[in-house]
């Protein structure tokens, strides 16, 4: 009996140990897991059924939202107040999109994003990002796509381009 | 066309029951025309042993119109990921011009095809036939729409291409678009909404319960569960929906027929379609109070509709509060976009 005490105390310690070291690891290394019960805030898809196309904005308080491609995240970011009432742009301390050829998470104002591809997320017509610009210049040759952007050139009016070309 | 099962099997079950039903209209028209209980023709004859095949058959008929209607939301549900756009049923039933017509005249099929076996069973509780030229011009009535659905619906599932872009619930129902019913709906406030939600409702629950005890007022009741079987709809998309989904923005009706919402919806629809045709039927009937042969038993099976349709309300009313009262959602603030 006494056994199995110490067993759990130790368990317990190496739990704290590791989140203790997780913690100090960046966002990018440790993410919060994303669940079943977790839906774009923009158009409300479960956003486990997408991996490939998930885009992340973390909150000062800690709070994380996901989203099933660059498109509606950047329509949060230009619509805060609307999408979580009482969370504007500047309380946002990372914003992550998914690379498509790599598959891994990469921080969203660092990303080369090209648009009018014929490659369609769940969403439609998407912005789909890249790590770098080569990537993104040999996915844009292999995929017709129209032009290469990057964080700052999104604005809205690109976006309504985006969907009103369905 | 798209050959899915469930794509087959909502057309065959459309082509089955307009087939039956254009038949079974053709001697319901004869009945109209040559009916005469008091005779011993030859005809006379012939129709009265028509009519009990042509009932039974009509009872199955519109039986699966009732499942119709939910194999149809369901294929819409199943049939949204193949359509780069739609996350639900909304987006698929957008991919052409006919899904959302088709739905809507089988949401307005359902409530007839109710009323008709209503009318069917009280019919049948008589020895003299005493409904039978009121059910058949009901029936003569309903099957133009019937037809006209299965045409629709044809044209919905035979003209859908998987190459189309369709629009996710997200922007159909959203509170911002300016056009579209689905948008208006979506942008009337959520909060007055549910104050009139849950005061119609009260006032619906009243009056069917005063008339299943005193048996007045019944035109008043059957009249309020249509009314509250629309402002039901409309609630759900502008209100009840934003507490399923604990999302301040998504308005969608056929996302919460899901699995990831436990398949909710199904559950809401069912109560509230079940609890519109029980409370019309109960009207319906009404008139017939004063025929000889049903003096005994029509009375009873009046109230027995009203109270299966004040209890359908009341169990609509409470799984909508328990939803309302566990999400996570809060409307403190004002909902204006």
């Amino acid at each position: 009996m006494k056994k199995n005490f110490d067993l759990a105390r130790l368990a317990a310690w190496l739990l704290g140990l590791w989140l203790l070291l997780g913690a100090v690891n960046s966002r990018a290394d440790q993410q919060i897991e994303i669940t079943k019960q977790d839906r774009c805030p923009v158009c409300g898809m479960f956003v486990y059924k997408y991996p490939k196309w998930v885009a992340q904005i973390y909150f000062k308080d800690g709070s994380a939202y996901f989203y099933d491609g660059a498109k509606d995240m950047f329509k949060h970011i230009f619509n805060a107040e609307k999408y979580t009432p009482g969370k504007s742009v500047d309380m946002m301390t990372e914003i992550l999109v998914t690379d498509y050829y790599e598959v891994e998470l990469i921080d969203a104002k660092s990303a080369f994003y090209v648009i009018g591809s014929d490659v369609l997320g769940p969403m439609g017509h998407e912005l789909l990002p890249f790590k770098d610009q080569e990537a993104a210049q040999e996915f844009l040759e292999d995929h017709k796509g129209k032009a290469i952007m990057r964080y700052q050139d999104v604005t809205p009016a690109v976006i309504e381009s985006l969907d009103r070309r369905g | 066309m798209i050959l899915n099962p469930t794509v087959i099997a909502n057309l065959l079950a459309s082509y089955v029951s307009s087939g039956m039903l254009i038949y079974a209209a053709y001697y319901g028209a004869q009945i109209l025309k040559y009916w005469n209980i008091e005779s011993g023709d030859e005809l006379q004859l012939v129709l009265e042993r028509k009519t009990y095949l042509i009932s039974t058959v009509l009872s199955f008929v519109f039986g699966l119109q009732l499942l119709s209607l939910f194999l149809y939301i369901f294929t819409a549900d199943a049939l949204a990921p193949l359509f780069v756009g739609a996350m639900c049923g909304a987006g698929t039933l957008n991919v052409n011009g006919f899904g959302y017509p088709t739905l809507e005249l089988k949401i307005l099929n359902f409530i007839l095809a109710g009323l008709w076996l209503v009318l069917n069973h009280a019919d049948n509780q008589g020895y003299d036939y005493p409904l039978i030229k009121k059910k058949y011009l009901l029936l003569v009535v309903i099957t133009p729409f019937i037809a006209v659905e299965t045409v629709l619906e044809s044209f919905y599932f035979l003209g859908m291409r998987a190459d189309v872009i369709t629009s996710c619930c997200g922007s159909l129902f959203s509170s911002e678009k300016a056009e579209g019913l689905g948008s208006e709906i979506a942008s009337l406030p959520a909060k007055q909404m549910l104050w009139v939600f849950y005061g119609g409702m009260l006032v619906t629950l009243l009056s069917g319960l005063f008339f299943y005890v005193k048996r007045k007022g019944g035109y008043l009741y059957a009249g309020m569960s249509l009314a509250m079987f629309g402002i039901s709809l409309v609630a759900i998309v502008s209100a009840i929906s934003l507490y399923i989904y604990e999302l301040p923005t998504h308005h969608c009706p056929f996302c919460i027929i899901m699995q990831d919402y436990n398949y909710i919806g199904y559950l809401l629809y069912v109560l509230l379609f079940g609890a519109v045709v029980t409370g019309m039927g109960s009207g319906l009937l009404l008139p017939f109070r004063g025929i000889h042969s049903l003096k005994q038993v029509l009375d009873d099976f009046i109230g027995k509709l009203a109270l299966a349709s004040v209890l359908l309300y009341a169990l609509f009313t409470a799984v909508v509060s328990y939803q309302i009262v566990s999400s996570s959602l809060e409307i403190s603030y004002e909902v204006i976009y």
